[in-house]
């Protein structure tokens, strides 16, 4: 499936209160401090809606950046365009 | 935007919840703010005056426990005595907070009851807590059951995904559950809030029967019980339901109004609805938008407060061009689905029906009819002496309290201080001493307007001024000398308690300046009161409302 990665940014915006044009590969859990546990939750939990998919309990805590979130989604099968 | 401080009491993540319920309180105009309590036990916070929750002061508690969170640190499993042992602590548990709640916060309390547990070793458990909530939110008439049970039970458990949420985050909800439980939580809060649907406007040709009114022959546009019309027909009996319940159906349609009439006298024996359901008809060729806005005002209900119903996206989006806030519902194909689409976006909330809402279409067919007869009147007096009015004030008395409570939370012109007052906290007052609860019933030659009148006033014996801390009137009553009678026997009761100077607090709203009008056309004296706000004053003994006698007669 191809999706936009302008749509993953818009749910990293949404859920961290974050300009979309602020969104690199470096943002992660430990470089921005609104990205706790809770608003981690919030994000796997949108990101899994919108495009319809279920990472593995093993991943969601390894899924800690920007650039994870893209590199999850490809190894899920998802084409980021 | 009005604000709502909503604390939440809980032993599980729900934060993914809130962003949802916050966006569609924010399309009624509620802001809520949430604070959210530790996952540990609450009770010791609500029992001390000098905890967060007290600075907080909410507008309304929240109380959501999950059974898998009483166990989560407790591998080994357990036995059957255990386990009564700890239903016993999670009952106490549940019956300490709600009565430390009770006592110190007067207000609505949301009480959730237990989803299903992770593990089925725990559902028995859950049934019998359960079955426990269920009785407890009978007790009281602020204590109010949020059935997430039931929520959940329409929406599949996918063991996986509860199962790495609850593990990573104690959060028990998949993502469908998490929708539906957010959407239930935001119609609870919209309720409380006076923010419930008492309107449905429909369209008729292809949405209430399967067919167009000339252009098929009456006898070709058929509701059955079975077969492709049955859609159809289950909708109008969903529909009458909800009309027997107190909610409002309105026509709003392209047709002839006299085709109208004639269908639904040729269909009067196998429709549920018939003509006299609605209690407005806007059966016409102008803008649906312009005839909705002219519904609304004649109905006295706001656009937050309707859904419009229609199969034709056209109209859908000239109606929402036109009034943003008003909910819509496109009509699916052959009308399918339609019931649960408008159970889902539908916020009918009839468990807060009193009976006055029950008989609203008939109120307003009333009110038809008296308007009908107002044209024939050029003067205003002479119009309201002919329709004879009779007032029945109270003082004092437990009776109609939950309409009284309901007024209070969903009448926003006639409203001094738009304070949204719980049947609690208004049985209080007329328990306080200090406190006289006035409320005014109203009848005339055409019928009942039921409860419309409410006066909260602080009489304290030492001072010869007595305080109006809320006084309203239901807009249906307004403009018929009703207001000024119901005033002039507070008067007479303040003036037989040797009192001498009455004050009306006025706490301004985006919408209540047809009191603030009324206070300055009857001359009140107005001064400044603190943050911000007014008081109108007057001398009991020099101050008249009524300069002709026996248009209104007092029961």
């Amino acid at each position: 499936m191809k999706i936009f990665e302008i749509e993953i940014k818009k749910i990293l915006s949404k859920i961290l209160k974050v300009k979309i044009s602020k969104i690199k590969d470096n943002l992660s859990m430990t470089s921005y401090p609104k990205w706790d546990s809770l608003n981690h939750l919030k994000l796997i939990i949108a990101i899994e809606g919108k495009f319809n998919i279920s990472f593995k309990e093993k991943d969601v805590t390894q899924i800690t950046s920007y650039k994870l979130i893209k590199l999850y989604l490809k190894k899920m099968g998802l084409k980021i365009l | 935007m009005k604000k709502i401080n909503i604390l939440v009491s809980r032993n599980f993540t729900i934060e993914p919840l809130l962003d949802e319920i916050e966006e569609s309180l924010s399309r009624k105009f509620l802001k809520p703010n949430f604070l959210i309590s530790g996952y540990e036990n609450s009770v010791n916070e609500f029992l001390n005056p000098k905890s967060k929750f007290y600075k907080f002061k909410p507008d309304l508690i929240l109380l959501f426990l999950n059974i898998d969170a009483y166990f989560i640190n407790q591998k080994n499993k357990k036995t059957n005595l255990e386990k009564k042992i700890i239903f016993k602590e999670i009952k106490a548990n549940i019956l300490s907070m709600v009565s430390s709640i009770n006592k110190n916060f007067p207000i609505d309390i949301g009480i959730c009851n237990f989803s299903d547990p992770l593990t089925k070793e725990n559902k028995k458990i859950k049934n019998s807590l359960n079955t426990f909530i269920n009785k407890l939110c009978k007790k009281q008439t602020n204590y109010h059951l949020i059935n997430i049970e039931q929520v959940l039970s329409k929406v599949n458990f996918i063991k996986d995904q509860n199962l790495k949420y609850w593990k990573q985050s104690m959060y028990p909800f998949n993502l469908a559950q998490g929708t539906e439980v957010s959407r239930y939580l935001y119609k609870f809060i919209a309720a409380k809030n006076g923010k419930s649907h008492k309107l449905i406007i429909l369209d008729a040709d292809n949405t209430l029967w399967n067919g167009v009114i000339g252009e098929n022959e009456i006898e070709n546009i058929k509701i059955k019980k079975t077969g492709r019309e049955k859609n159809f027909y289950l909708f109008q009996k969903y529909l009458k339901e909800l009309k027997n319940n107190g909610v409002i159906l309105a026509l709003c349609s392209k047709n002839n109004l006299s085709d109208i009439k004639v269908f639904f006298k040729a269909k009067q024996k196998k429709m549920p609805l018939s003509i006299k359901d609605f209690s407005n008809l806007k059966v016409n060729w102008q803008p649906k938008s312009e005839n909705i806005r002219t519904m609304l005002k004649e109905l006295n209900v706001s656009s937050e407060n309707s859904i419009f119903i229609d199969d034709s996206q056209f109209e859908i989006l000239e109606v929402q061009n036109t009034l943003p806030n008003i909910d819509t519902l496109l009509v699916p194909k052959l009308n399918l689905g339609l019931n649960s689409e408008l159970l889902k976006i539908g916020n009918f909330d009839i468990s807060l029906m009193t009976d006055e809402d029950k008989k609203r279409t008939k109120l307003y067919q009333i009110e038809n009819q008296r308007n009908q007869k107002k044209i024939k009147f050029k003067n205003p007096n002479e119009y309201i002496k002919s329709l004879k009015i009779k007032l029945t004030i109270k003082n004092n008395i437990k009776k109609n309290i939950q309409r009284l409570s309901q007024m209070t939370i969903k009448t926003n012109q006639f409203n001094t201080s738009t304070l949204r007052l719980s049947e609690k906290k208004i049985i209080g007052y007329i328990k306080d001493p200090d406190y006289l609860v006035l409320q005014c019933a109203a009848s005339d030659k055409f019928g009942d307007y039921g409860i419309i009148g409410l006066s909260i006033v602080k009489i304290q014996s030492s001072s010869k001024t007595a305080i109006v801390e809320n006084s309203l009137f239901s807009c249906r009553a307004l403009g018929r000398m009703i207001e000024e009678h119901f005033y002039q026997k507070l008067f007479d009761i303040l003036k037989s308690k040797k009192f001498m100077n009455l004050d009306f607090i006025f706490i301004k709203s985006d919408k209540n300046q047809p009191a603030y009008e009324f206070f300055t056309k009857y001359n009140f004296n107005k001064k400044q009161y603190k943050n911000g706000n007014i008081i109108f004053s007057c001398d009991l003994d020099k101050k008249n409302l009524i300069k002709e006698k026996n248009i209104i007669k007092y029961n």
